[in-house]
């Protein structure tokens, strides 16, 4: 089913088509129904990994705009995808680029409603395609507005981008072209799209990008206070909680181990890095800021601390200014 | 520090509900809170007075809009108004415009010198990074030979090669003069603070990342964060 075929039809034929199968419509998973702003983003989550979508985007990091091809195709149940890159400076050549996936968005959980407003905002119209306007808007200055444009009939998602603290999108992608198709073989009890199969077919096809959600499992819930080594952090930004990275081994200094703490309200996410001196260890205070990513770095005694995340610089700062050890 | 957060949020809110842009719950919210808060009622006041402005264009059209008889009320309270300020107030003007008149192309002069400066380091520091074989550059050999070196056993070469030339001369520009307008204090980031920053970046995207965004960051330079 091919979701844009309405479009080019004249008015009356769409009026009969609308009512021929609107019984139809209702009862499809995918049909438009009266959904609240957080059932919208977990319609939108579930239709990034299930549906096939082909398009080009226009991709915006700070002041830096640059396209995309995006291929998203699901057969029997396997999830493929491929991003490239459609403007490299001047070259003509594209690129295929790794680290990109809509399919990362992750699911809205009940408890982020503590920390973040969902709204539902106007109707827009993004590639052609009406969609709704949902923002997260977060509840305090530690994480950035997330606003999405979601097509209303199929739950994808159109428009995406990272707010900062003056009201400019800080990173943003948004579909300038789109075509839509929601597999046959999609329905309710056999929706979802199996992730062990994307995984295996993702080792055995480097084009094909595995969902860094699942990749993420790697990851376990640890006290929120206190970290290993004695290390603390405290006074956490509201709705963040820690979990624990696997240690990483320093390049230069086989024998030092990297603690990798991630610090997450399960939409904004930040890792925080403990890594002992050893001599070749830069021991600089560093930030820098990448569109929405920053990262900050500090000395604390004799350990490096390193601060990354797509949210606000204050909020990493602040980070680094209540990790303590006792 | 709640009150403080809960003011900016609830400005947040009123000029979302300005632009269309605010839902049910915080319509109703914002609403709740105006007939309480008259600090709140000044904001809506000037937000809609700016947003007026703004839709109607320039303030010559506006007042063209207006028709004569505003014109003429304006032009009638001007003339009422009270004069003893007038000297005292002409005489700060005038000291104002001179110190601006000196200041403005000093000021100039210093923006155009800073960004030449930032273009020039830059440039500088783009350029010893392609000059030196332990340096990123867009040369992709040196960045292969380069991890090779480094032997980061947590990160896949190719993860971080790609992540490397995934990154245009633009973004290299934009990335850095960011970083150097922010502060006075800068330094050149040495081979090993670049490739602990980019493994750095690279674990937490693998392991913490929530965004769909493209995950790549060239450092070249950063600000000294004290």
């Amino acid at each position: 089913m091919k979701t844009s075929c309405t479009r080019n039809m004249p008015k009356s034929f769409k009026l009969i088509f609308t009512f021929a199968f609107l019984p139809v419509l209702l009862a499809s998973p995918i049909a438009v129904a009266e959904d609240s702003a957080v059932d919208l983003l977990n319609r939108m989550n579930k239709a990034l990994h299930q549906l096939s979508y082909k398009g080009n985007l226009a991709y915006l990091r700070g002041d830096s705009l640059s396209t995309l091809h995006v291929d998203h195709s699901v057969v029997n149940g396997v999830a493929t995808e491929r991003v490239v890159r459609l403007n490299e400076g001047g070259s003509e050549i594209s690129r295929e680029l790794k680290g990109f996936s809509l399919s990362s968005i992750p699911r809205i959980r009940p408890e982020m409603e503590s920390v973040y407003s969902f709204d539902m905002g106007r109707e827009n119209r993004v590639a052609n395609i009406p969609c709704r306007i949902i923002t997260a808007r977060p509840k305090d200055r530690e994480r950035y507005l997330q606003k999405y444009c979601i097509d209303s009939a199929t739950g994808m998602l159109l428009d995406y981008m990272l707010v900062g603290k003056s009201h400019k999108p800080v990173e943003q992608f948004m579909f300038t072209s789109i075509d839509i198709r929601i597999p046959e073989e999609l329905s309710i009890e056999n929706g979802d799209v199996s992730n062990q199969a994307i995984i295996s077919l993702a080792k055995a096809d480097t084009t094909i990008l595995v969902p860094q959600a699942q990749a993420k499992k790697g990851s376990r819930q640890i006290s929120n206070a206190a970290l290993e080594d004695g290390w603390v952090i405290e006074a956490l930004p509201a709705g963040f909680e820690i979990s624990q990275a696997p240690h990483k081994k320093d390049a230069s200094d086989d024998a030092a181990v990297i603690k990798h703490y991630i610090v997450s309200d399960g939409l904004s996410s930040l890792s925080v890095f403990v890594s002992p001196l050893t001599d070749s260890t830069p021991t600089n205070a560093v930030k820098i800021n990448s569109g929405a990513l920053n990262v900050v770095t500090q000395k604390k005694g004799d350990h490096m601390i390193t601060v990354v995340g797509e949210v606000p610089e204050i909020t990493l700062k602040n980070i680094v200014k209540n990790l303590h050890k006792k | 520090m709640s009150n403080n957060n809960t003011t900016i949020s609830m400005t947040e809110h009123l000029s979302a509900l300005l632009d269309d842009e605010a839902g049910d719950f915080e319509q109703r919210r914002v609403l709740d809170e105006l007939k309480s808060s008259k600090k709140l009622c000044n904001k809506l006041s000037s937000y809609a007075l700016i947003g007026e402005t703004m839709r109607s264009g320039t303030m010559e059209k506006q007042a063209l809009n207006a028709g004569p008889s505003f014109l003429a009320g304006i032009h009638e309270q001007i003339t009422a108004e009270d004069k003893y300020h007038h000297v005292e107030l002409e005489d700060k003007k005038t000291e104002n415009q001179e110190s601006k008149s000196w200041l403005r192309p000093v000021g100039g002069f210093a923006l155009a010198a800073s960004v030449a400066a930032i273009a020039v380091l830059g440039v500088q520091n783009y350029q010893l990074s392609k000059g030196s074989d332990v340096l990123l550059s867009t040369n992709q050999k040196s960045q292969n030979d380069l991890i090779a070196k480094n032997e980061t056993p947590s990160i896949s070469k190719q993860a971080i090669a790609s992540n490397i030339t995934e990154n245009t001369d633009a973004e290299i520009a934009v990335s850095s003069k960011e970083i150097l307008i922010d502060s006075d204090q800068y330094s050149q980031a040495d081979s090993q603070t670049r490739s602990m920053l980019k493994s750095y970046v690279d674990s937490h995207m693998q392991y913490a990342s929530n965004t769909t965004f493209v995950p790549s960051v060239r450092v070249i330079a950063y600000a000294d964060y004290k």
